[in-house]
């Protein structure tokens, strides 16, 4: 197009509105902040959070009459609107909103608290929700930069802490080469069927097809920077020094929020992209899968450090969420459960584990890290309802019932066994067993060591709704899973869009 | 009875533990009260099970068969319902729950609050395991089980709590997920045959009849088998328990050996036998194998512990062994001593660990040699000892007796063509049942010495020569269970009746399809 | 039917509880009066009901009294019997003898034991497992089915169990009650088999059934045999035989009144009941017939043997108790079953009587059993002494004493089956004359051994204890006319044991060969001539020239100490059997520890292990080159250039290195 007619774009931009208020919100917030005296900073926050949840309302209203709907391409064909995308955005905002709510006195206590924070994480969070919706190549690239650009500052954001600048530029130096690989794989796919348009790639990508080595090429590439996105072994390297590093909150993002946005990105590339060329990755994502969760879980058994351990943790958990990746390129019903179990998966674990990081962020005082195992000790006897809370948590993350965790255990496991992988399901079986070992660590800290220090634990009510958030979800999400199954079977329909493009 | 019954039974102790949470920490002496009458209640309020049933039921109590939807879009239901069999571990899991709160009155003295809140959970955990109906739900409860296990035994267990603790809920944890695939893997067939996707055990049976499902379920039966196996414990999965046992507070023990082993078997009888049951004629010679090797094997080790609470462990090996035997005899003498023989070990040995408790609380020591000529300290102590003993090693008037003679039936009848062929010589038919009989003389063996050691000979420890004999209470604790091994022991009918039907049922499901053991060859 | 014969075995249970929950806060008198009192119940009951079958004609002597269900009938599907077992109580001439035994001889012993455990604290105690032990014998004895008789069966076991343990704090009792126990649970293991085997071929456990069915030859042979073989091993351990003897002598341990109730007159009996019991079953199976006859006949040799060489009192009485057992199943085994059941009685009653007396010596001499010190208590114990004697000629079989009847019916049946085994029973006779006789020679005869003091406390038994002794001793010397061999004019007798017997037991085939009279006479007259001459020979030796004992013992001081070591069975026993069993278990225990844990073990270590590998490889082969390159430029500046350097590239080619393998596997794939 040569001239660009404003009322068109303006029509055009109607489905992204989410996103755009997010963005303008995020600058308000800019502003704001650079005029409100230091003292009432925290302010900015309630604005923020005011900020995020009043986008919600707007998401659902586009949501409105999706039920079922395939993928219709909108905003120039790059952007989809479809219950998938919406499921989605709906994920990543949990995860924005919670972790602005676990953020609000930790940055006191780090005595960082400052506008530019928020903004980056609705920025960060607008992006997400574009990646939950692209429909090209390019827009995905470009959403992908955005988020990774913020979260880079995010994760560097403490700037006297040396840890948290060494895993601000490694996180911003490897993702800059994940970018990379991610563009170098576009570029063949690109040369190879003409396209970036995930639909017409789809058409295009079928085996047998002219330039299909190259092809295959482009989407390895592709897989292996998402894989980095998603933290999947072997790119997982960075993922315990970015996540040990970080401010904590922006831990419990990164590890909710961005993995499941870049999961959604991944979905969408396979299922929507290549899913005629499911032969050839299939084996590629299962390699990946059975190493992450294994390596994972079994790293993690030595950590003495929370966040690490966590780290650890998320690496396994994103294996097995790999395996509903798998199952979900399956044509047909078992496709379907599929995708289910991944969309269910990642709504639970961004409750399990924002509580969790939650958590840690309680026992980060300001005289002490408090992000050791050994930190959790005598917990029970200070604060049996804390100590509950993270008892609560981990069996959930390691999935025992009747408990979210379990729900989502339960489709992957599920989704393995439909989709006849039942040596993965049986080492997601043990590997369950073995993230249990680890987990009941902390337990035996909490409920049968004596506490460390008498130092009060930085509860404070926002802290407090966000652990009583997760916390009850966790259980409702166990006890009576029928809404968010029913919420989640809503994105079904996504896969009839993917394979008919 | 009355619908709804089931789930009163089951969240009574789930109540009682929520409202215990309002109990100031150090109030010991009311939470403790508040505790055993919850239980108290709950007994009570599950008798009707006993007296007011109808024998004539072969299949699930109309009456009080509960059915909710739960989590349509996977088909799991809320469907809670009990048979004979389970109506009879209800009971018994009720009972023991009283027992075990009453026993912990003096054992337990710090956490008080929490201990009572774990016991009343897992007493929720465990009915709910015998009553469900529907797989997605029994396995929640199954699982939910461990959780309080685990800290009984790890917050108040021994020296050696936490490795036990956590030997404990790993192991088991591992052979439950592992049922859990065999679980998927039923419920996706059912629902790829039939188009609906259930958990509904009473329609998953119907798979027992489905010669396509059979290639599946050789599958599912091992799956199944390491989950129940492990909980059982059959050897060679039994070595969790010995730990778990041994450093377990004494109600722990008693649950755990009275209830939570019996699971195990009951597992066997509700989802093996009826549903997979090609399998199970089929993988019967190997399940007996290993059932009579546990009895053996289980009996030998006892013999030489030197800790009481070990020897017991150990004797449950064996006598669960014998249930396994009778269970996998697959006809009725063996499944109705099996079941039977396992209300008898939650009695029996329930009652031997209440026993150690007692003198534990005493002289916190479990090691035998420091015991000896106790009999002459503690009469009424001796007796009681002396009547469980004789109830484990199966003397006639006594219940072990009715349940291992029972199965010891049903073991000569299984057919010579139940066989497994070791370094070329075929071991089947009698075979297996002979092995059994020799329980009957270890069994003897070792728990008379045990008792000869520490309640016979010269009163020489001075530790001991103080000792006090049981108070009111631990007679209260002790009596129910004696007076039940005396009824079982005379008088079983009555439970006898109420298992009659349900197994006779099973075991037409058993002999159903194929043409009985005759296939078993290929 | 009779509804009452369930009350002679229930009787005693009363007893039992009220002495058991009560008894401890009751005066002695009352104890006692309960526990004789309820005996006497039951003994005057059991008269009544034999009185009652008596009436009946012959052919149908037999009441069945079915109590209760004990097992219901479970509905078997499959064509499968499911076990159903009824408290079923039978009279017939068989158990009818036997009731009338039981509570006759236990009603004695009860009114002995007043006397003899007159002092002991546990009184209570006593009476109370005494009244168990009555009670459990009852059913044993009545009991319709094999799984009545069990209960009988092990009730009695564990009686015995207790009362041989009735001193528990001495050790050795402790040790002895546990060894009777287990050996007979041995021989349980066997009977179980042989039941449900049984069980398993006619579905129930009823005899009358079961025998019905065997007698009109259903069954095929090799089962037959095999179930009649398991049953007499269960038999053994009951009656302890060879090989499950062993037991019985250091069952001495006990109170003596229990000896003789239990080691004596009636439990070891049990397995001699039953085998005449199954009388019909048995002689299906000549086999098991010759098992039994041959095992009863070693046996009998074999424990009279060691008889010889005891110095302890009770010592000899069990090994001749043994001894007798195996003449009993001997004639059993020949055939002779209502010869077996005889001499069961008239050994109850000088056996009995025999222990009884030792018992009185043993009190009157403070619990000393050693007979190498005792000595001429003839005159110190004058009724003793008399009672004694009566029991002595009993046993030795002089002529026309209750020991002489039985002993030559039994021999006269074995000489027809094969003289071989009648010269093994003759010389056992003999041997039993002979230690008799050096008993009553070292107890009674002879100059005293006694030291001073005892000397001066030994005191005659007292009245309550006297008259059972007494009545005894007339039912050994007379009890031998309650069956009369023909040869001697029994059939011009109102009643012979035999005839009465008739309608209980089978008759295998071999038994109708006659043997002329003339050699039942002269085997008669040999047997006879030779227990005199043995108790001739034994009283000269030990009354007038003990010197000579002495010398005898000098000639034959190997055999000597091979008899007095019971040949060393139970050493044998302990070295072969218990100690490897021992081996066993601790090799279980250390196999559970090492393997079957050590598995367990090896699982987590490995995972451990490899969470070390992949720690290592994140912290040193990735983050290592950082330190690495850390070190050469740590003069320059810090952190970031750090970071800039190891880190990045080391992760960058980690991630490298991953798509390395990724696209080879693709190759690899296409």
């Amino acid at each position: 197009m040569t001239a660009i007619d404003p009322a068109k774009l303006l029509v055009e931009c109607i489905p992204i509105l989410p996103e755009m208020l997010l963005f303008f919100f995020a600058f308000i917030i800019l502003v704001v902040s650079a005029i409100l005296p230091k003292q009432d900073r925290r302010w900015i926050a309630w604005l923020s959070l005011t900020g995020t949840v009043l986008v919600v309302p707007t998401v659902f209203n586009d949501a409105r009459n999706l039920a079922g709907m395939a993928a219709t391409p909108v905003f120039f064909g790059d952007v989809a609107v479809d219950p998938l995308a919406f499921y989605f955005k709906m994920v990543v905002l949990v995860g924005a909103i919670l972790s602005i709510l676990i953020s609000v006195d930790y940055l006191e206590v780090e005595r960082t608290q400052s506008g530019e924070y928020y903004a980056l994480i609705m920025m960060a969070t607008a992006a997400m929700m574009f990646m939950a919706c692209s429909l090209s190549l390019l827009m995905i690239f470009i959403s992908l930069e955005t988020m990774a650009l913020c979260i880079y500052i995010l994760v560097g954001f403490l700037k006297e802490n040396r840890k948290s600048n060494e895993a601000g530029l490694k996180y911003f130096i490897l993702g800059g080469f994940s970018t990379a690989i991610f563009l170098y794989g576009t570029s063949l796919v690109y040369g190879a069927t003409g396209s970036i348009q995930l639909s017409r790639i789809a058409a295009v990508a079928v085996p047998g097809a002219p330039g299909i080595e190259m092809m295959v090429l482009g989407l390895i590439l592709i897989i292996v920077s998402l894989g980095f996105k998603v933290a999947a072994v072997p790119f997982h390297m960075y993922i315990p020094d970015v996540y040990e590093g970080a401010p904590t909150a922006i831990t419990a993002f990164i590890s909710t929020a961005a993995k499941a946005a870049a999961f959604m990105v991944m979905v969408r590339v396979l299922l929507a992209g290549f899913p005629g060329l499911y032969t050839w990755w299939a084996p590629l994502i299962a390699l990946i899968a059975a190493a992450s969760m294994t390596l994972g879980n079994i790293t993690a058994i030595l950590q003495d450090n929370m966040k690490r351990m966590l780290a650890y943790s998320s690496i396994a958990h994103a294996g097995y969420t790999l395996v509903g990746v798998l199952v979900a390129g399956i044509p047909g019903e078992t496709g379907q459960f599929g995708l289910k179990a991944v969309a269910v998966y990642l709504l639970i674990y961004t409750f399990m584990n924002i509580g969790a990081f939650g958590m840690v962020i309680m026992l980060r005082r300001a005289n002490l890290a408090g992000d050791q195992v050994e930190d959790f000790s005598g917990l029970a006897k200070r604060s049996p309802l804390a100590a509950f809370t993270m008892l609560i948590l981990l069996l959930s993350l390691a999935g025992i019932p009747p408990l979210a965790g379990f729900m989502g255990k339960w489709y992957l496991f599920g989704a393995a066994i439909k989709g006849n992988y039942a040596w993965l399901a049986v080492l997601m079986v043990l590997n369950s067993a073995v993230s249990l070992y680890y987990y009941l660590r902390v337990v035996v800290c909490m409920y049968l060591r004596k506490p460390l220090t008498d130092e009060p634990y930085a509860m404070s009510p926002a802290l407090n709704t966000a652990l009583a958030i997760s916390l009850g979800m966790t259980f409702l999400i166990g006890v009576m899973p029928e809404r968010l199954l029913a919420f989640a079977t809503f994105s079904y329909s996504m896969v009839m869009a993917a394979s008919s493009g | 009875m009355f619908q709804g019954l089931l789930s009163t039974i089951a969240y009574v102790p789930l109540a009682g533990a929520l409202l215990l949470l309002f109990f100031p920490k150090d109030s010991k002496k009311a939470i403790a009260w508040f505790a055993t009458a919850v239980a108290g209640v709950d007994f009570l309020i599950s008798l009707p099970l006993f007296f007011q049933w109808d024998t004539s039921l072969a299949g699930f109590d109309p009456v009080t068969l509960e059915r909710h939807s739960w989590i349509p879009s996977i088909g799991a239901q809320y469907i809670f319902g009990v048979d004979g069999i389970s109506a009879l571990f209800v009971l018994l899991t009720t009972l023991l729950g009283v027992i075990g709160a009453l026993s912990s009155w003096s054992a337990i003295t710090d956490r008080v609050k929490e201990y009572y809140i774990f016991l009343l959970l897992l007493q929720t955990g465990m009915l709910g395991t015998f009553m469900a109906l529907d797989f997605f739900l029994f396995y929640v409860f199954w699982e939910v089980m461990l959780v309080p296990m685990y800290f009984l035994i790890g917050i108040w267990g021994g020296s050696n709590k936490l490795y036990a603790a956590i030997k404990f809920f790993l192991y088991t944890l591992f052979g439950s997920v592992l049922m859990l695939l065999g679980i998927l893997a039923v419920y996706f067939y059912y629902g790829a045959k039939t188009g609906v996707y259930t958990f509904d055990i009473v329609l998953l049976h119907t798979l027992g009849a489905d010669p396509a499902f059979f290639e599946l379920s050789r599958w599912v039966f091992w799956a199944f088998f390491i989950g129940f196996a492990i909980k059982v414990p059959m050897f060679p999965f039994h070595t969790w328990l010995p730990d778990a046992h041994t450093e377990a507070p004494t109600a722990g023990s008693v649950i755990l050996a009275g209830v939570l082993l019996k699971m195990g078997t009951y597992g066997f009888v509700r989802f093996n036998l009826p549903m997979l049951p090609e399998s199970s004629r089929l993988y019967a010679p190997y399940v007996l194998a290993l059932a009579v090797i546990g009895i053996v094997y289980g009996a030998l080790v006892a013999m030489v512990q030197r800790d009481w609470k070990k020897l017991v462990a150990y004797s449950s090996v064996s006598h669960l062994g014998f249930c396994m035997l009778g269970v996998f005899a697959l006809n009725v003498n063996g499944l109705n001593g099996g079941i039977l023989q396992m209300l008898n070990h939650g009695l029996s040995t329930g009652a031997l660990f209440l026993i150690v408790g007692i003198v534990y609380e005493r002289r916190h020591t479990r090691l035998i040699s420091e015991y000896g000529g106790l009999s002459k300290q503690m009469p009424v102590f001796a007796t009681i000892f002396m009547i469980i003993t004789m109830s484990s090693i199966g003397l006639p008037v006594l219940n072990g007796f009715i349940g291992e003679f029972t199965i010891l039936a049903g073991a000569f009848q299984i057919p010579a063509d139940v066989a497994i062929n070791v370094l070329g010589l075929t071991l089947g038919g009698k075979f297996w049942a002979i092995c059994g009989v020799t329980g009957i003389v270890l069994g003897a063996a070792y728990m008379l010495w045990l008792y000869q050691r520490t309640m016979f000979g010269g009163l020489d420890n001075p530790e001991n020569q103080k000792l006090k004999d049981c108070n009111t209470r631990e007679v209260l604790y002790l009596a129910p269970l004696v007076a039940c091994c005396f009824w079982i022991g005379l008088y079983p009918k009555p439970f006898i009746d109420i298992l009659d039907k349900p197994v006779a049922h099973i075991v037409e499901q058993l002999h159903a399809t194929g043409q009985g053991y005759a296939e078993l060859g290929k | 039917m009779t509804a009452y014969l369930w009350l002679i075995p229930v009787l005693p249970v009363i007893g039992f509880l009220i002495n058991g929950l009560i008894g401890r806060r009751l005066p002695k008198r009352a104890v006692a009066g309960v526990a004789c009192g309820v005996v006497l119940a039951s003994f005057v009951l059991s008269a009544l009901a034999v009185t009652e079958l008596a009436g009946m004609p012959e052919d149908q002597r037999y009441m069945e009294n079915r109590v209760a269900t004990w097992v219901p009938a479970v509905d078997a599907g499959g064509g499968q019997k499911g076990l159903a077992v009824d408290w079923l109580f039978t009279l017939d001439p068989l158990s009818a003898v036997m009731i009338l035994i039981v509570t006759g001889v236990g009603f004695l012993i009860h009114v002995y034991s007043i006397g003899y455990m007159g002092e002991d604290p546990g009184f209570w105690r006593y009476f109370t497992y005494l009244n168990l032990f009555m009670a459990m014998m009852l059913t044993l004895v009545l009991g319709g089915s094999f799984a009545v008789m069990f209960v009988g069966w092990e009730g009695v076991g564990l009686c015995s169990y207790l009362l041989i343990g009735y001193f528990y704090w001495k050790p050795d009792c402790a040790d002895a009650g546990r060894k009777a126990f287990i050996t007979n649970r041995i021989g349980d293991l066997a009977f179980v088999i042989g039941t449900l085997t049984l069980f398993a071929w006619f579905g129930t456990l009823e005899f009358r059934p079961i025998l019905q069915a065997v007698t009109a030859g259903q069954g095929p042979a090799w089962v037959l045999t095999a179930v009649a073989i398991c049953l007499f091993i269960g038999a053994c351990g009951k009656s302890a035989q060879i090989p499950l003897y062993v037991w019985l002598p250091d069952a001495m341990a006990g109170p003596t009144p229990v000896s003789a109730l239990i080691h004596a007159a009636t439990m070891v009996t049990a397995g001699v009941y039953m085998v005449c019991r199954l009388s019909p079953l048995y002689v299906m199976s000549p086999t098991a017939l010759t098992i039994v006859a041959v095992t009863g006949a070693a046996t009998a040799l074999f424990a009279a043997t060691i008889g010889l060489a005891q110095n302890d009192i009770k010592k000899v009485l069990a090994y001749s108790t043994v001894s007798q057992l195996g003449y009993m199943f001997l004639a059993a085994g020949v055939g002779a079953f209502s010869g077996a059941i005889f001499h069961l009685m008239t050994h109850a009653f000088f056996k009995a009587l025999l222990f009884l007396g030792s018992g009185a010596v043993i009190h009157a001499l403070h619990h000393e059993q050693d007979m190498m010190k005792m000595g001429g208590l003839k005159k110190h114990l004058p009724t003793t002494y008399k009672v004694f004697f009566c029991g002595w000629i009993a046993i030795s079989g002089f002529p026309f004493t209750s020991g002489f009847f039985s002993k030559d019916e039994i021999l006269w049946r074995a000489f027809q089956w094969s003289p071989v085994i009648w010269a093994v029973a003759a010389f056992t006779a003999v041997l039993t004359a002979f230690y008799m006789t050096r008993l009553m020679g070292l107890t009674f005869w002879g100059r005293t051994r006694m030291d001073h003091h005892t000397e001066e406390h030994v005191h005659e038994v007292p009245g309550v204890m006297k008259r059972p002794l007494i009545t005894l001793a007339v039912l050994a010397l007379l009890g031998g006319f309650l069956s009369v061999p023909a040869a001697l004019g029994g059939h011009w007798m109102p009643f012979t044991l035999e005839h009465w017997l008739e309608p209980s037991l089978a008759h295998p085939e071999h038994a109708e060969g006659h043997g002329s009279a003339a050699a039942e006479y002269g085997l008669m007259f040999l047997s006879s001539a030779l227990a005199m001459l043995t108790m001739w020979f034994g009283y000269n030796l030990y009354h007038k020239t003990p010197e000579k004992a002495a010398a005898w013992k000098q000639r034959f001081a190997g055999i000597y100490e091979v008899l007095k070591n019971k040949y060393w069975v139970d050493e044998l026993y302990d070295a072969v059997v218990i100690q490897n069993f021992y081996r066993l278990c601790r090799a279980a225990y250390s196999l559970d520890v090492r393997v079957v844990d050590g598995l367990v073990h090896l699982v987590r270590n490995l995972t451990i292990g490899f969470s070390y590998l992949s720690v290592f490889w994140d912290t040193w082969v990735v983050d290592g080159l950082v330190n690495l390159t850390g070190r050469t430029i740590r003069t320059s500046s810090g952190a970031l250039r750090k970071v800039q350097t190891g880190f990045i590239q080391s992760y960058a080619s980690a991630m490298v290195f991953g798509m390395f393998v990724l696209i080879c596997l693709y190759m690899y794939v296409s």
